[in-house]
């Protein structure tokens, strides 16, 4: 009998790959998906203003009559691929770091960890919410300034994983037949440092969008009419009493977003983490 | 105060709560929606509550005060006389009598017995001179309403003299919103910080610029108007950002006045015994100024297509009973108000001037405009999205900003450097006393130092009007109001304006609030001790 939490493991499998690529297709097919497509990129129809979900308009319109379906559909182009540009510079600056430092040791470590520990000194929302604030609002600026703030959690990841690499024979042996320091790197201490690196990038995704839609939601991300969800939704706070399609739906949208994000992020570790085992709940 | 916390959420220093700090903040929202209303009407039965959108002192000294702060200031000082909008005239407040000579260049007015200063000293007609004389002499605010005046004389203790350089309606101009109030003077630095110095019914107790109750006042005992038991003794002003905040404390019983609620939030609280909601239609306009110094709306060409870009009917649409659409630059209701003149708002017209001026789609140009608004006026900011969407298909690039009105979006507006200034600046215009003047004499005249003309505009002909047409009102109404169509047509012509609406003013009031009476001639101000609670 195979474990019981293989096969709980295989579900979530399939439910975060299959979440995954349906927000993939959506944001890709934006176009063709939304029913008002230029509701999305700012039009305005005074004729239809904040109508409550109907046929036409299936989550409804707001406060400039565009069609709150269409803008979600289009919400996500903006959100998640803030969140997985976020991850994905931060994962490739903070494994250069965290690996350089970890390999070389010495005053190299020194010098990188301290820098390190620099940008993990400030809070890092604060630090986002100064950065954001300073830099123009926007998709762009919001990526910058979360990157600032999230590369260091990975190369303090890398870091230690590679020290304690480093140490293992195998990579002796490396240096004693005489491989250079890039080959060495590459092909031997990074695959192996990488496990962790690759759990914690996934899990992480779900936090940047959770964090990225916040900053929006303050007005520090993408600016009217981009159609961000958080932004939605901080637009949409003074109808919540009365208009309620306008906040629910790009809230749900980030909720649903985020949630794949975390399942996905737990098949990851499942898969892939050699300290992570599954709680053996196996039947005779 | 759900939305307090939202924004001033803490940052956390794990990154795990942080996360679930941001959840938290996303689901606070709709449980918000079903707030309970069930708090007790106010414990403090005494205290009036002025709930506004944003901060309000920007400025003490009664002199120099011309912005928010007159609603608060309008308590605690008083003006010789107070223009009553329905019924056109003027009536006494610290003056009871008052006369002109036939030329209307020598008035008398006769002060008010018993009357006392804050500090306990009466006012004498020594006192008066010598307040109208500081304001005059500082020359800030809305000082040159008193332009006309070339001398001032107390007779004996109780009688004040003005002698004219022209003819004027000085009781008119003594009614005046700003710059008419008659206080204690002093020249010692802070003497009117957070402190009144009138003879108003209130007095200040307290002010705290970055709390939620900003302003206190309380009755001032020996006010010569007296107090009734019914009457609210104190006064807070209360900054609340967000509207739904506002309603909420409305609901509550927890604020008993809100002047600006957005229709939606409005549509909840009509029909409610707790609570009173008033209409009626102002003098107070939206307008845009536009940027007469800085590329590229120094050309008028591209001020002219702006402004015959917008469509104003889907504004007044979308603003849902916020605004009506303006006939000119002078508010209906108003004199020299008039419905024939030549309003921009045609579209094609806006593209054949684009075209000539070297933009437009097609010509591979982009127009860029940074227009700034009052961050928590609602209803502008919809105004402003969908002014971005009407100039779009124009090749115009519109970007919105809501700037806190004294600490960002005034300061920057007179910044030195031009090219640091925005391109198109949103903000509510109400007449400093009662006539039409100060819609061009504030906004239009050339201005050596930068107040309120923040197009930043400047013509000597439109000057030349605006320095003769308080006169000619006094002598000659008909010249006037012909004046005065000139003044409009030479605005809509260079078009430093976007007449963007004009102000329906929509209050809301707890339901046992007795004689509120909305007067358009002080716009937002609710003069606290002619109310009374049961």
């Amino acid at each position: 009998m195979r474990a019981r939490g293989a096969r709980g493991g295989r579900t979530a499998l399939v439910l975060a790959l299959g979440g995954a690529g349906a927000i993939v297709l959506v944001a890709l097919l934006a176009p063709v998906l939304a029913p008002y497509p230029e509701d999305a990129t700012g039009a305005a129809e005074t004729a239809q203003l904040l109508r409550p979900p109907s046929a036409a308009h299936w989550f409804g319109t707001d406060e400039l009559g565009r069609d709150v379906f269409s803008r979600v559909l289009y919400g996500a182009r903006i959100g998640p691929v803030v969140a997985v540009a976020v991850v994905t510079v931060s994962l490739v600056v903070g494994t250069v770091i965290g690996v350089v430092a970890g390999y070389f040791g010495g005053w190299i470590d020194e010098l990188l960890m301290r820098l390190t520990d620099v940008f993990l000194a400030v809070p890092a929302l604060l630090l986002a919410l100064a950065l954001a604030t300073v830099l123009a609002p926007g998709p762009v600026g919001l990526t910058v300034a979360l990157t600032v703030t999230w590369w260091p959690w990975y190369a303090r990841l890398v870091r230690g994983e590679t020290a304690s690499v480093v140490g293992r024979p195998y990579i002796e042996a490396c240096r004693a037949l005489g491989l250079g320091h890039r080959r060495t790197l590459v092909r031997h201490v990074l695959p192996n440092a990488s496990t962790p690196l690759l759990v914690q990038a996934s899990t992480d995704v779900g936090g940047v969008l959770l964090v990225a839609s916040g900053l929006s939601f303050l007005g520090l991300g993408p600016q009217p009419p981009t159609p961000d969800w958080g932004l939605m939704v901080e637009q949409s706070q003074n109808y919540f009493t009365t208009h309620w399609w306008l906040g629910t739906f790009p809230g749900a949208a980030i909720m649903l977003v985020a949630g794949v994000c975390f399942l996905l992020g737990d098949v990851v570790r499942d898969r892939f983490d050699p300290r992570h085992v599954p709680r053996p709940t196996q039947r005779a | 105060m759900s939305s307090q916390i939202l924004l001033g959420s803490r940052p956390t220093y794990r990154r795990r709560r942080r996360v679930v700090a941001i959840v938290a903040a996303l689901a606070i929202s709709l449980p918000a929606a079903g707030c309970s209303d069930g708090g007790a009407r106010a414990d403090s039965d005494d205290t009036f509550v002025y709930l506004s959108s944003r901060g309000l002192v920007t400025e003490w000294d009664p002199a120099r005060s011309y912005s928010d702060e007159v609603v608060a200031l309008s308590n605690t000082y008083e003006t010789l006389t107070r223009y009553n909008a329905g019924s056109g005239k003027t009536e006494g407040v610290l003056a009871t009598r008052w006369t002109s000579s036939k030329d209307r260049r020598t008035w008398t007015f006769t002060l008010r017995d018993n009357v006392r200063f804050h500090s306990g000293r009466p006012l004498t007609a020594q006192a008066v001179k010598a307040s109208i004389d500081r304001t005059m002499r500082l020359k800030a605010s809305a000082s040159y309403v008193w332009d006309p005046v070339r001398s001032i004389t107390p007779i004996g203790k109780r009688k004040v003299r003005f002698e004219l350089s022209r003819p004027a309606q000085l009781d008119i101009i003594a009614s005046a919103t700003y710059a008419a109030w008659i206080y204690e003077v002093s020249d010692a630095k802070d003497y009117y910080k957070a402190n009144a110095r009138g003879t108003g019914p209130y007095m200040v107790t307290s002010w705290n610029p970055s709390s939620e109750n900003e302003v206190q006042l309380t009755a001032f005992k020996d006010y010569w108007g007296g107090w009734r038991t019914n009457q609210y003794k104190n006064v807070v002003f209360q900054a609340v950002p967000q509207a739904s905040t506002e309603a909420q404390l409305m609901r509550s019983g927890e604020g008993t006045y809100t002047g600006g609620m957005p229709p939606q939030l409005l549509d909840t609280l009509r029909g409610r015994p707790d609570l009173r909601v008033y209409e009626r239609p102002s003098w107070q306009t939206l307008i845009g100024l536009m940027n007469t110094q800085k590329k590229p709306l120094d050309d008028i060409r591209v001020r002219q297509a702006v402004a015959n870009a917008l469509d104003y009917q889907e504004l007044v649409k979308a603003s849902r009973g916020a605004l009506v659409a303006s006939d000119g630059v002078i508010p209906k209701g108003m004199f020299g108000h008039t419905t024939t003149l030549d309003l921009p708002g045609d579209q094609d017209r806006a593209r054949k001037l684009l075209k000539e001026a070297g933009y437009g789609p097609g010509s591979g140009r982009t127009i860029t405009l940074e227009m700034t608004y009052p961050a928590g006026e609602d209803t502008v900011r919809t105004l402003g999205d969908l002014m971005k969407a009407q100039l779009r298909p124009f090749g115009i690039d519109l970007k919105v900003e809501g700037l806190a009105w004294a600490s960002a979006q005034w300061p920057r507006a007179k910044k030195k450097n031009v090219n640091e200034r925005q391109d198109i600046f949103v903000m509510w215009w109400w007449p400093d006393d009662p006539e039409p003047l100060s819609y061009f004499r504030n906004v239009f005249r050339t201005e050596k130092e930068i107040s309120y003309n923040l197009a930043y505009y400047s013509n000597p002909e439109l000057d030349r009007l605006i320095d003769s047409v308080g006169a000619l009102t006094a002598t000659d109404p008909d010249d006037a109001v012909r004046t005065y169509r000139t003044m409009q047509e030479i605005i809509i012509r260079d078009a430093p304006q976007l007449f963007l609406g004009t102000n329906t003013y929509q209050r809301v009031l707890a339901g046992d609030v007795k004689g509120f009476v909305d007067n358009p001639a002080y716009a937002n101000v609710v003069f606290v001790h002619d109310l009374t609670h049961h």
